[in-house]
Parts: structure tokens; sequence; C-alpha cells
């Protein structure tokens, strides 16, 4: 077509110019200003006739609004101009139905039938994920229902090593101006409790200790002024310890030792001790499992260990064949715990850390502030008290009341090592202070020792999984390509594999019953936990809140609030207009002509 | 006019009567008043319940002022007598009111007709109102006090009582079996506890230790056995009466725990017993210290206070003390048993002793130690902690024995103080002989010499002397023109500056003042210096013998200190031959064994595996599970446990056995039944759990290990 209106404008240009040269060639040149004009006039209409002239026009147009609730509404916050109103909930509808409200069994056909409608104006808690998706072309005005009251947040570990903590953390949104009373019970104790203040949103944190194993469901009941508000179940696992093993070799027998390796035993820790006693002479001791050749430290004897205790001196007797099998050992995550007795490291691996000696003596002793514990220890004198110097990169685990580092870490590839300059603590062991004594021991051989890897594991996708509502469960495990096979309450159901991690498997599921549910993985039995319908409500309403609020920003329409929005439209001029110019300078030109004959 | 004389007499009649009443109501009050008030001292003085004494002092306050007091039998006459008295403006007339109207002559009746007119404004009653305005605030003020006493808890009547509060009712509400009628437990407390025997109609007991229940059960029907289990193990048949209906045994209980019934092999549930111990005698040592001594000057003697108190009644009490004389290998004991002053028996007692050290026999530098034995009346005995008593020995401080042997550490300061005490006791022998004048002389001399021996000592503290040490003694009272030489006095050189700067300066930190001793031999020297500045006060007042104490214990503390310094010093002296090491690890050591050994730590492991799993399965009962045959199992086996448990402490345990017992049976068991055995079941775990463990990492390692590989080679 842009051809051909070249073409035009080049036929109308040459047609002009003929004109024009007609015209001033002509004798009377009585009207000739006129004359061009009215040619020119012409021409341009000629084309304007064929191509006619358009232009942009801006214009405020106003759009088919549309108002849907959705569960959590409040009638009394939306306008009552915005009838009618429409719900997709039978819920609400059920329950509204004499405000007007109409029932939408399919939002999308609805919407797909009235093309008009380019609002929505949602109300209460929002839309589901998959509702949403298809709303995209839509803009979207959403009012969040006000005034959560109850547990918004929280959270827990569902899985917990036997003897750790179960730590419940999350935010209470409490807009009454009374306060509130947290309160964590499991196995017929009150375990935890809080006392949260009125008016505002608050973050809680309740604790407690676990020495039981398999699968358990607290209760976190929310109280005021003796009325319970809402009660929650918390269920979680508590799984076994893994058995832990370690070696000691020690260059000399000590009451540190001595001490350590009875308690290690008590506690029923796979412990094998070698004590240099003379010139390739050793003592050794075994507990808690079989007996061996300590003789030589190489790789048959490190491959079960998950941590290395020796003092420097006994390092650096070892050859350098020993060195090498330990430094492999630590590659791949073994720990090594060295105990130091004097500023001069000798042993290849001491030296890494460099140390400077106390100038005073405390004759009180030495408080000390062991990693991740919140109390200070009762003093411990040292006799030669040195310290480490910081070094960047290094994790301190116990530090004095001045900041000195007694006992410092660092990352060796996958392993640790760690180094102690307290000589003996077995001092807290004999004053009655185990509990100091424990905490320090656990502290560095938790921090330190080998982590052990979790074979399979088990969960649910969502963090509340409800009954009737599609669940995706998530198993992984270390053995990959091999489908799992899995049950749910005996009946099979088919996973899926990860694309990315191959190890991951993950299976959708309609549970039906409420409470531990029964999952077989290859036969072997675990449970997951199925909430009811009416547990979590507060916080399940948040959740669907903020995933509203999210997936609306990322899509970016809830910006403009205008009832009314501008639209630019084009606009041609009419034929006619050109059409009667046409007439009118030809006319013109003709009738001049004439004139002028006469 | 005419029924003047009537409307008078009834006026004079009404006012009587309230008169009287008015009296009486006073009367009352100050009997009660009277009453309270000794039944408020009976009880604060010596616990008498108070209404007896009120009651008793009442009746005889009130009968007494009844026929004392003549108010209340007052005669109308009298009372116009009274009136005429009292208010003038009846004219000494008020009796002709009394008079018939006939018989009145016309002086009388104008005189009538006259005081008439005043009679309305004539108040009798307000005689008595200076009465009441005592009366009633004294009565206010016992009446008030009584009702606090009487709100008060009566300790004291407790103390005083005779037999000890202790209740014998288990407040655990039972479940009696259906073919048990009715059940009455007799429970004889032991006679020295004073408790008198009770009665109960349900099974469960609350009793002191060792009383002897009785029971005695009625049966609905005849039965053919009834046994009693005592925490599970030990069997009590009863015996029946010829119906065997009523059935009875008994049994002294000594030990918590609980027990069943058993009808005809029937089981009731568990009941429990809770015994009430008898504690032993507290004693607790109100006078004197843990550690005394008895220094020079001070009494030779020791009160001992203290208070006793047990939960029946204590039997005996007495002090049991040793005293210990002599030195090294010459040292001998001797063994006393000393009363106190006072009675002993009742609940509580406050006992008092002074002992005479000298009567004991004690001399300077000997040793008492003593304690408090007591015994209640069941015969426990205990023992209060040992005290020691001890008289600082003088001589021992005067002897050279420390200087003589080994080394002399004894600096040559250490010898004046000595010199002084010596110098101080020739001086008061010396006392007679002297003149007054001499005597004041040489106290004041003594008295120089121990200011110069503080502060030679407060040097050493780093202390500012007024003066220089040395010269002290010379230039005390010297001025520019007492007659003879001073010397060449330094010139001021002119232009040192340091010179200069040292007469402004306030010198502290002399290198030469920070003294070498530790914080608590500080301390006792400045205690050293004090008892210096004491006895240095007494020389120059001229009482020597006042300072003699302070100078003992000044040369006492010295002596301490001296002590202390040896003992740091003859540590350092010792030295070891040095070590050849070369010769080191060259031993022939082919004949020695490397010795292995090797053991399984087998604690209660299994208990506490048991009752872990235990908690798991009847939290899965909690959700109508059925159970497996191995978990039934468990929980027959961590019964075990809780009958151990519940043995021990019933109130604790008795409950979740009881629950437990009903799972074990297969019976459905409500949630919150559940929740009391786990929680006792939890109890009974392990409470000191903080032990090292590895923390987990996810299984998908080997992206993490590729990852790190793939960060080393990059490196």
């Amino acid at each position: 077509m842009e051809e051909f209106k070249l073409i035009a404008l080049f036929l109308c240009l040459v047609l002009l110019a003929f004109l024009i040269f007609k015209e001033v060639k002509r004798s009377n040149k009585n009207l000739l200003v006129l004359r061009l004009i009215a040619s020119i006039i012409a021409v341009s209409a000629l084309f304007f006739l064929n191509y006619p002239l358009k232009y942009e026009v801006s214009q405020s147009v106003k759009k088919e609004e549309f108002t849907l609730l959705t569960k959590g509404v409040n009638l009394d916050s939306i306008p009552k101009n915005s009838l009618p109103f429409f719900t997709t909930d039978s819920g609400i509808y059920n329950e509204l139905s004499k405000n007007k409200v109409k029932f939408l069994p399919d939002l999308s056909y609805y919407l797909s039938a009235n093309p008009e409608i380019k609002t929505i104006n949602l109300y209460g808690d929002g839309l589901a994920q998959n509702e949403l998706d298809r709303l995209k072309n839509y803009q979207i005005n959403y009012h969040p229902s006000k005034n959560l009251n109850g547990i918004t947040i929280c959270n827990w570990s569902a899985t917990i090593i036997n003897t750790d903590d179960l730590v419940i953390q999350g935010t209470y949104n409490n807009p009454s101006n009374k306060p509130v009373k947290l309160m964590l019970s499991g196995l017929g104790n009150q375990l935890d409790s809080v006392n949260l203040k009125p008016n505002g949103a608050f973050n809680f944190s309740l604790k407690t200790t676990t020495n039981q194993l398999g699968y358990f469901t607290y209760q976190l009941s929310v109280t005021q002024n003796k009325d319970t508000l809402e009660s929650q179940p918390i269920p979680f696992e508590v799984i076994e310890k893994q058995p832990i093993k370690i070696l000691i070799l020690a260059a000399a027998p000590d009451f540190e030792y001595k001490f350590l390796r009875d308690w290690l035993y008590q506690n029923n820790f796979a412990l094998a001790l070698r004590t240099r006693i003379s010139k390739d002479k050793f003592s050794t001791d075994f507990f808690n499992r079989e007996k061996g050749n300590l003789g030589n430290v190489n790789q048959n004897l490190l491959q079960q260990l998950d941590l290395l205790i020796a003092d420097d001196d006994e390092l650096a007797n070892l050859n350098s064949q020993e060195r090498n099998a330990i430094n492999t050992k630590i590659e791949n995550g073994l720990g090594l715990l060295i105990r130091i007795g004097d500023e001069k490291p000798t042993s290849y691996w001491a030296k890494e850390f460099s140390f400077s000696s106390l100038a005073d003596k405390q004759d009180k002793g030495f408080s000390f502030k062991i990693f991740n514990e919140e109390n200070k220890t009762t003093p411990l004198t040292v006799e030669n008290p040195f310290y480490i110097n910081a070094q960047s990169g290094h994790q301190p685990l116990v530090i004095d009341e001045r900041g000195k580092i007694w006992v410092d870490s660092k990352i060796s590839n996958q392993g640790k090592l760690a180094i102690t300059t307290i000589p003996s603590s077995y001092k807290w062991f004999i004053k009655g202070q185990k509990k100091d004594y424990k905490k320090y021991w656990s502290a560095l051989i938790g921090n330190i020792i080998k982590k052990k890897e979790v074979i399979e594991q088990l969960s649910l996708k969502n963090q509340f999984p409800k009954t009737n509502e599609e669940t995706m469960l998530v198993y992984q495990n270390n053995s990959e390509n091999i489908a799992p096979k899995i049950k749910i309450e005996n009946s099979a159901i088919a996973p899926i594999q990860n694309q990315n991690f191959p190890n991951e498997w993950a299976a959708t599921f309609w549970p039906k019953k409420a409470g531990w549910n029964k999952v077989e993985v290859n036969g072997i039995e675990k449970q997951v936990y199925i909430f009811g319908q009416e547990d979590w409500q507060t916080a399940n309403q948040f959740q669907k809140i903020s995933n509203n609020l999210k997936m609306i920003s990322i899509s970016g329409k809830n910006s403009v609030e205008a009832e009314e929005i501008s639209e630019i439209l084009y606009r041609e001029v009419s034929n006619w207009i050109f059409f009667f110019l046409f007439l009118m300078s030809c006319g013109f030109l003709w009738y001049e002509a004439k004139l002028s004959t006469k | 006019m005419d029924k003047m004389p009537t409307e008078n007499k009834q006026w004079i009649e009404n006012e009587r009567k309230k008169w009287i009443i008015f009296s009486f109501i006073s009367l009352l009050l100050l009997a009660v008043s009277n009453g309270l008030f000794f039944g408020l001292l009976g009880i604060l003085l010596f616990g008498f319940a108070i209404t007896k004494m009120f009651i008793a002092v009442f009746a005889a306050t009130f009968c007494y002022l009844f026929i004392i007091d003549k108010r209340i039998k007052v005669s109308e006459k009298d009372f116009s007598v009274l009136l005429n008295q009292n208010f003038p403006k009846l004219e000494e007339s008020a009796q002709l009111l009394l008079q018939p109207k006939n018989s009145y002559n016309i002086l009388q009746n104008l005189q009538i007709n006259k005081i008439a007119l005043e009679l309305p404004k004539i108040k009798p009653s307000a005689l008595l109102v200076k009465r009441f305005k005592i009366i009633i605030p004294v009565f206010l003020i016992v009446a008030i006090a009584a009702f606090f006493v009487q709100k008060l808890p009566h300790q004291k009547e407790n103390i005083a009582k005779a037999s000890p509060n202790v209740s014998q009712v288990s407040k655990v509400k039972d479940v009696i079996l259906p073919q048990i009628s009715s059940v009455k437990v007799k429970i004889n407390a032991p006679t020295y506890t004073q408790i008198t025997a009770t009665e109960q109609k349900q099974f469960s007991l609350k009793v002191v230790e060792g009383a002897l229940v009785k029971w005695e059960i009625k049966t609905t029907a005849s039965a053919k056995k009834i046994e009693f289990i005592f925490n599970e193990k030990q069997v009590i048949g009863l015996k029946p009466n010829k119906k065997n209906t009523v059935w009875e045994t008994n049994k002294t209980l000594n030990q918590s725990g609980f027990y069943q019934v058993l009808v005809d092999g029937k089981k009731s549930e568990l009941y429990q017993i809770e015994i009430i111990k008898d504690l032993p005698v507290l004693i607790k040592i109100l006078q004197p210290q843990q550690q005394t001594v008895i220094d020079f000057g001070m009494p030779q003697q020791i009160k001992i206070k203290a208070l006793l108190s047990d939960d029946y009644g204590i039997s005996e009490a007495y002090i049991s003390t040793t005293t210990a004389s002599g030195k090294g290998e010459s040292v001998s004991f001797k063994e006393r048993k000393i009363d106190f002053e006072q009675k002993i028996g009742g609940r509580q007692n406050d006992l008092t002793k002074i002992i005479s050290l000298k009567a004991l026999g004690m001399k300077a530098g000997d040793e008492l130690y003593f304690y408090i034995k007591a015994k209640d009346n069941r015969g426990q005995e205990s023992k209060s902690d040992i005290y020691i008593v001890s008289i600082a020995d003088t001589t021992e401080l005067m002897s050279m024995n420390g200087m003589m042997g080994g080394v002399n550490l004894v600096p040559e300061y250490f010898r004046s103080q000595r010199q002084i005490i010596i110098d101080t006791e020739k001086l008061l022998k010396e006392q007679p002989n002297i003149t007054p004048e001499e005597f004041k002389n040489r106290s004041n001399n003594l008295g120089i010499d121990q200011k110069l021996l503080r502060l030679r000592y407060g040097k050493f503290l780093g202390e500012e002397n007024e003066v220089e040490i040395g010269a002290t003694a010379g230039d005390e009272g010297h001025s520019a023109d007492d007659g003879h030489d001073h010397g060449n006095k330094e010139e001021k050189k002119f232009g040192d500056v340091s010179q200069i700067m040292d007469q402004y300066s306030h010198k502290h930190d002399n290198s030469e003042d920070a003294s070498f001793f530790e914080p608590e031999q500080k301390a006792k020297l400045k205690a050293v210096l004090t008892e210096m500045w004491d006895s240095e006060l007494r020389l120059r007042t001229y009482k020597p013998a006042e300072a003699l104490p302070f100078e003992y214990k000044a040369l006492r503390l010295l002596k301490e200190l001296q002590q202390s310094d040896r003992a740091y010093v003859a540590k350092t002296t010792i030295k070891t031959a040095p070590l050849k090491l070369e010769k080191r690890l060259t031993g022939e050591l082919d004949k020695i064994i490397t010795p292995q050994n090797q053991k399984n730590y087998d604690g209660n492991q299994q208990k506490e595996a048991d009752l872990k799993s235990s908690i798991s399965i009847l939290e899965q009962l909690k959700q109508n599970k059925n159970l497996a045959f191995a978990d039934k199992k468990t929980l027959s086996q961590v019964r075990v446990y809780l009958v151990a448990a519940a043995s021990k402490q019933p109130g604790l345990y008795l409950n979740s056995l009881k629950h437990l017992g009903k799972i074990n049976e297969g019976r459905k068991s409500n949630l919150i039944e559940i929740a009391v055995v786990q929680k006792a079941l939890f109890s009974l775990l392990e409470k000191d759990i903080s032990l090292p463990k590895a923390n987990l990492e996810s299984s998908n390692t080997d992206l993490g290990k590729a990852y790190l590989q793939n960060l080393k080679s990059k490196q």
C-alpha cells in the first residue's frame, strides 16, 4: 500500500507541477495567486480523497468493573455502589446470599463470556495460586481482609535429633486491647509459655527439650483471660542420634584424657584411646567397640571415624604417611581436635594457629563463654594460661570474659580443625560443675565432628497440608535413579523425578485423614502429618493474603486505582471535506477561466 | 393546771427510767470491756482461749458492778435529790413533784407551777454523757484489739499445744469395689508422736511413719477371700468373721507406696499410702561463731546459744566438748558431756550455756571443739557442725622457736613488738616500786617506741610518714634555738629542679613503695597497724595495763604474717638433679607388653530405650491406633519401672500407674489419661542430656562436593 501511496504522491506532484507551469505560462495573470492556491488545494484534496488523513485522539474510557468476594471478606468494607457482588465460594454464597451475592461456578468461564470486564475488585483473603494465574491480563484491585487475629506465622523444624530442643517461633497478631498468653503443652506437661502485649503484632519463641523418640503432636494454645482463643497442633518427629566414633591419641596418660574417656564411655560413644607409655609402646583402650590395631594410624583405622582428638606432641610424633592419611580424611569431613600444652606448636596442624601468653596470672580462674551457650561457665583455674590469636576465617568456640580465644576452629576442606588451650577441664568435673564440663565438651565435639548424611528424607511441600486438598510429598534419598515405591495409607502413588536433582522424587495425593498418615517408602513405614480443616486458619489466611499481594505486585496491576483510564485513538478526516474542497477549487478554476474569457 | 402534778410526776418517772437504762448500758459496756481486756491479756500472755477468759471476767465484773452500783437501783426520792443537786433551776423543789396533788399548799403550788415551766429544759440523762465519753472509746479499743487478735494465726497457741499439728487425712478420693459396702480404717500413730488415734472411711492413707493401721471391711455379700497387695509385691490376707461379711487385718506402715484390695480375685484400683516422715531434731547454733579466738585479756568463757526444734518432741540434748591441749606429739584430748542450763522437752527449745574454759582446765594455746547432739523422742539422733574455740597462746608468741631453727627469714623488725610487751609487763611489775612520774615517763617512752614500730610497718604498706623514721625520736621537740647544734643541714642547691619539684610534689607511686606483698598480707599488716595504734594510745595515756591486750594481738598477727612468709619461701628451695636427655627413652623395652583394654557400657540403656519408645507408643494410642504386639509388650515392661517409682513416690506416680493399668488391659482411655501416663514416663527419663551430637547434612552432597572441587581448582 505504501508504494502505491508514494506513486500516487509522485503523480500528484507531477500533476501539480504541470498545473503550476500552465498557470505561470498563462497570459492572463490577474488572479494568478488565487489560481495557484486553488490548484494546490485541488491536487492535495485529490490525494487525500484516496489516502485519507489520520490523526491521534486521546480519550478516557470507563472500564467495566467486577467485584469478587473471597473467604474472610468483611461486607462493611465494600462500597455499596459496586453491586452486584460475585463469589466463587459456596460458603460465602450461603452466608451472604441475602446481600445480593451471585454465585459463579467457574470464574474464567464467566470472564471470557464477558470480555468487557477489565478490572476485578478482589475482597477477602484472595484467590488460590492457580486461579490467580488465569487473571494475569486483568487489572486487580486487591483489598485484603484486615485485623487478622491469631498466629499469623509459625515455624518449627519437623524433624529433631533426640535431646535437641524443639524451638517454635512465629508472629502473633493481637489487635485486641488485652494481653494474650501462648502456651506450649505436650505429654501432659505445660512446657513453655509467653505473654504477649495487646495492640500489635509480636514475635514469640518457645522452647522445650526432647528426650523421647517417635512422632509427636504438641499443642500451642492461646489464652486470653482464661478463655482459649485457639489451640493448634505442633507435629514433629524425634529421630535417634547417629552413633559417633572417636579416636584419641595421647602422648602421655593424664587426667584430662581419663575423665574424657570415662565420660564418653558412660555415654555410649564408640571410643578408641591410644596412650603412648614408652617409645613405640602404647596402651590401648576400646570402649563400646571391638578391638583393633592402633599401632599405626592409617586409612583403614580412620575409615569409620568421625572425630580424632590428639595432643600436639603426639601429632608431631606421627610419620609422614600417617599425616597424609589424616589429611586425606580431614578433606573428606573428619574432625580433628588438638590439645596444646604450650605456646609453641610442633605439629603440622597446630601451626595453622598462633598463640600468645597471658601476662598476668588469675587466681580466681577464668569464666568462659562457650559457643551457642547463653550462660558463662563457673571459673576454671588454668596454670599456664595462653590464648589463641584471632585470625580471619577462623571460628572461636570458647572465649573468656575479656574476649580472648581459648578454643579456635577452622574449616579445612570438608572437615574441621579445632585447637584448645584449656589444659584441665576435668577440674569442673571434680568440683561438681559437671554441667560446665558437659557443655564444654559438647560444644567442642559437636562443632567439629563429621557431619552425618541424611539417608532419606520425607517431607510435604506445604507447611500446613490439609485434608481434601492436593498435597505434594517430596522424598529425597541418596540412591539416585531408582524410583521409590511409595504407599500412602496403603494406597500406592507414583512419584516423579526432579529434573535438576535426580535424588529427589515428588508425588501428589489427596489426604483424607487428619493427623498422622502412614507413608510407606520402599516398605519402610514413616508418618506425615495432615492438618484438619480448622487448624492454623489464621496462618493459612495470612499466607494466602501475602501470596496474593505478592502475585499482584509482580504483575504490577494493583497500582492504578483510577476508575477511568485514557486511551489513544486514530481518527480519519472525513472524505467529504476533501471532495468538497476539490469541487470548490476545480469550480473556481473553471469559473475564473470563464470570466476571463468573457 | 389540774393535770400538771400528774404530768410532772410522770415526767420524773420517765426520766428515772431513762437514767436506769443508760446506767445499765454503761455498766454492761464496762463489764464487756473488762472481760475483753482480760481475755486479751490471757491470750497474749498465756495463750488461753479468749472466750473462756472473757466469760469468766465479764460475769464477775458484771455481778460485782450490779451489786455495787447504786444508780440502777435509784429510788424516786433519791432521784429527785439528784436532780436538785445538779439542776439549780429546780430550786431544790424536785421532790414536790412526787407529792400527791392534794397535799400541796399554796406556796408549794406556786413553786410547782414555776419549776414546771423549766422542766422540759432539764435533761438528767445528760449527766451520764461524761461517763459514756470514757466508756465507749475504751470499749471500742478493746473490741477492735480483740477482733484482730482473734483473726491472727495462732502460732503461739500451736506451739503451746501438747499434740503436734499433723493432719492424717488423705485428700485423694477413692473408688471402692461394689462388693464392699463399707470400710473403716483406724490409724494409731506411734505413742511418742502424741497424736490421737483417728478413723476414716476410705482406703487412701496419709499416716505418720510407724503408724499401726487397722482395716475393717464389710462386704455386701459373703466373700470367699479378701486380700491386700502392697506395692504389687506383698500379699496380706484378711481374717473374716463367721459369716464372711466382716474382714479385718492390721499392718504397721513405714514406707510410702500403694495397695490394692482383692475381693474374690477382683482387683480394686490402687490406693495411695503416704507416709509423713519423722524428721530428726534441727539444731541451729546462734552463738558463738564457728571459729572463735580468745585473745589475751578477753574473758575466758564462751556463751553457747542454740535453737532446737523437732516435729514431735526433743528428748535429749547436750553439748559434747573435746579439749585439745599440748603441742606436737604430746597433744592430749579430753572429752566431756555438758548439759544445758534449761530443761529439755517439748518441740522447740531455746538453749543457752556458759562454759568457763578455765573450769575445763584449758590453758593458753589449747583448743576446744564442741558440737551439740540431740535426740528426738523416736530416738533419732542429730548432730550440729563442730565449732572451734581457741585461746591465743602468748607464750608461743614470745618463744624464739621459729627464729632459732632453720633459715632465719624473720627480719629484725619483727622483734620489737615482743620487746615492747616485755617492757610493758616489766613496767607493770615495777609499778608499786617507782614514782608515778617515772611510771608515766616510761609508759610514754614505750608509746613512742610503739609509734616508731608502727611507722616502720606503715612504710611497708606505702603509708606516708609524717617524719623520717630514724630521725623521729631525735627530732621530737627540737627547735631552732634549743641550744645545740643541729648538724650540717644540707644546703639547698640553687637550680636543682628535682629538689624544688620534690617540695611541691606529692609522691605516691614510688617504685620502692610498691611493696611485694600479696593483698592478703597487706590486709594483715593493716590489722597489725590498727592494733599498734590502739596500744600506743593507751601507753601514751599512761594505761599500760590496758595496752597489753592490743600489744599481744599485734604480736600474734605479726607472727601469722611471719609464718605465711616462711611457708612461701621454703617451697622454692628444692632443686632436682638435671636430666640427661640423651639417656631418655633408651631402655630395653622388648619385655614390656602393650596393655589392651576393651569394655562395653551397659548402664540402664534398656530402661531408657523402653521409656522413650513407650511415650511414642502412647502418642499413637491417642490417635486410636491399634497397638502391635511388640508395643503392648513394651508398655507392660514400662509398667515395672512405674511400679518402682510409685512405691517410692505414690503421690506423683500412682495416678499414672492406674491409667497405665487401664491401657494395658485394653480398655479405652481418654486423651488426658494417656497424657498423664506420658508425663510420668517422661519424668522417669534421664534429665541430664547435654551430649555432643553430629549435625545432619542433606543427602544430596555430591553436588556440593563437585562445587567445592571446582572452587579449589579455580584457586
